[in-house]
């Protein structure tokens, strides 16, 4: 068999064009939910019930995540830091770090892992049983109706999530210095305060709104786009966890970039 | 109300799926739409709800041509029509007497206790009582089309949709669902639209019957028109034939 000379070419270009038509489909699904926050009927009873499912049913999951985040990464650094005495430098270490990076990151990709597939089930379901058809029928707005309430809840909850997070973590770090290693308390608390900026938190928030916004406005994207049945919903809730992750790291690194 | 659909075209890439399709949909009738699987029925169906644009052509509904109508014109004429899905598309989330309500909720300003009457009422009319608590996981499949059914006729709507009310169910619901579309048309005198592939409940059913072939309606008349026709297409659709003009695509 013999392959085309430009085959290739036009492989590689037919993938870029599908890229390019996602990513203008995902921008344009956000701009949509957005514009409509404005635009009555406004769904109060829906955007509270995605606020307790993002923020309320999520924060087990990332008090778990946050506490043991911030005891491993003071175990971590107490190893460095002893070899030159500067065990004083743990606490602010970690607490800049959580503010910083890990705090918006691991709880961006926990709630991804979380809401970010159930998102896109949900909305994948609904699609492929006609529930999304019908909403139209009856002449709902199905992007008002289902991605809006869900995008804003996730822009409002992520913030939230990652001060717990940022919080429970310090916690974690400070019973690991203190406890374990032996540090003075108030010196920790002291250091801590010292060296993290507000500046440091505010832009650490930012970036999970940012982030928010991407579990929502992806998951709700491949959701609402399923196609194909019940394997089509699978391979919908795949993606939006893959897409969103990826895309919550890449995006970390430029707002990290840009920000500080 | 009736709908004129006048030179409607529709194509998915190289899939020309609608080639034309001219059709009246009578005020206050029952039309019928038969064809093979995948001869446009649905896309038909779907122009007409709004859930597709057309590449060519107008949907007329009373003297309105509905493919150049605003999004909010088109939302506030959408409101007449009621339309049973093949799934019955209930909202799983919700309760049936929630899934019925929905509509109500939506676009009036009825209090909960009418709104709770008006439930009762659609559901009596699909020969539904007390069910109201249920989700549609507990539904069997007849019971389902009847709640979607009941959710359709909620707000009162002028044209009923049916987009094959009866597969999937055995002869005995099928009957009753067939029974059920009678009635309601006959009891609010709304127009229907059925798509369906049952031959039997068809003539049942009908004031009107077209038949697509190929992206156009091959034939379009009364029950009589069709049981009389010696078009070879419609004979080989409606006696159930392998053998003849129409083929399964591979």
């Amino acid at each position: 068999m013999t392959v085309h000379p430009l085959a290739p070419f036009e492989y590689i270009g037919r993938r870029f064009t599908a890229l390019l038509e996602e990513l203008g489909g995902i921008f344009s699904t956000f701009i949509q939910s957005i514009v409509l926050v404005f635009k009555p009927p406004f769904r109060v009873r829906l955007f509270f019930k995605q606020m307790e499912f993002i923020g309320v049913e999520s924060s087990f999951i990332v008090i778990l995540t946050g506490a043991f985040t911030g005891m491993v990464f003071a175990l971590q650094t107490s190893y460095a830091f002893r070899l030159f005495g500067a065990e004083n430098l743990i606490g602010p270490s970690v607490a800049l770090s959580l503010a910083r990076e890990l705090g918006p990151v691991l709880t961006g990709l926990m709630v991804t892992g979380r809401v970010g597939s159930a998102m896109a089930a949900e909305l994948g379901t609904m699609k492929v049983t006609e529930q999304i058809d019908a909403l139209s029928t009856m002449s709902i707005n199905p992007v008002q109706y289902l991605i809006t309430p869900r995008v804003l809840s996730a822009i409002i909850m992520l913030p939230m999530l990652t001060v717990l997070f940022d919080f429970v973590g310090i916690i974690g770090s400070y019973f690991m210095a203190v406890f374990l290693l032996g540090l003075n308390g108030q010196r920790f608390i002291n250091d801590t305060i010292y060296m993290v900026d507000l500046k440091d938190i505010y832009i650490g928030l930012l970036k999970a709104a940012v982030f928010g916004a991407i579990i929502a406005v992806v998951g709700c994207y491949k959701g609402y786009f399923a196609e194909k049945g019940a394997e089509g919903v699978g391979k919908a809730a795949t993606q939006a966890v893959v897409i969103s992750s990826v895309s919550i790291l890449i995006a970390d690194y430029f707002l990290t970039a840009l920000l500080f | 109300m009736q709908i004129d659909i006048k030179g409607l075209k529709k194509s998915f890439g190289s899939n020309v799926v609608l080639n034309g399709i001219d059709l009246t949909i009578e005020d206050g009738k029952t039309t019928v739409i038969i064809g093979q699987t995948g001869c446009g029925k649905s896309v038909l169906i779907k122009h007409i709800i709004g859930l597709l644009r057309p590449d060519a052509g107008q949907i007329v509904v009373n003297g309105v041509d509905a493919t150049r109508l605003r999004h909010r014109d088109f939302s506030a004429l959408l409101k007449n029509f009621g339309v049973l899905f093949q799934s019955a598309a209930l909202f799983d989330s919700m309760t049936v007497g929630e899934n019925v309500a929905f509509p109500l909720i939506e676009h009036t300003d009825l209090p909960d206790s009418k709104i709770r009457e008006i439930v009762r009422e659609k559901l009596a009319i699909v020969g539904l009582k007390g069910v109201e608590p249920l989700y549609p996981a507990e539904l069997s499949g007849g019971m389902k089309k009847r709640v979607g059914l009941a959710r359709a006729i909620a707000l009162d709507p002028k044209v009923l949709i049916f987009d094959e009310p009866t597969t999937g169910l055995d002869p005995v619901m099928s009957d009753t669902i067939d029974n059920l579309i009678l009635n309601t048309q006959r009891r609010l005198g709304v127009t229907s639209i059925v798509i369906s592939h049952d031959i039997a409940g068809t003539f049942k059913i009908a004031h009107w019957i077209a038949m697509l072939y190929k992206g156009k309606v091959v034939l379009y008349g009364s029950p009589d028109d069709f049981r009389n026709t010696k078009d070879p297409i419609v004979r080989q659709f409606l006696e159930r034939r392998a053998e003849g003009p129409l083929q399964v695509e591979a």
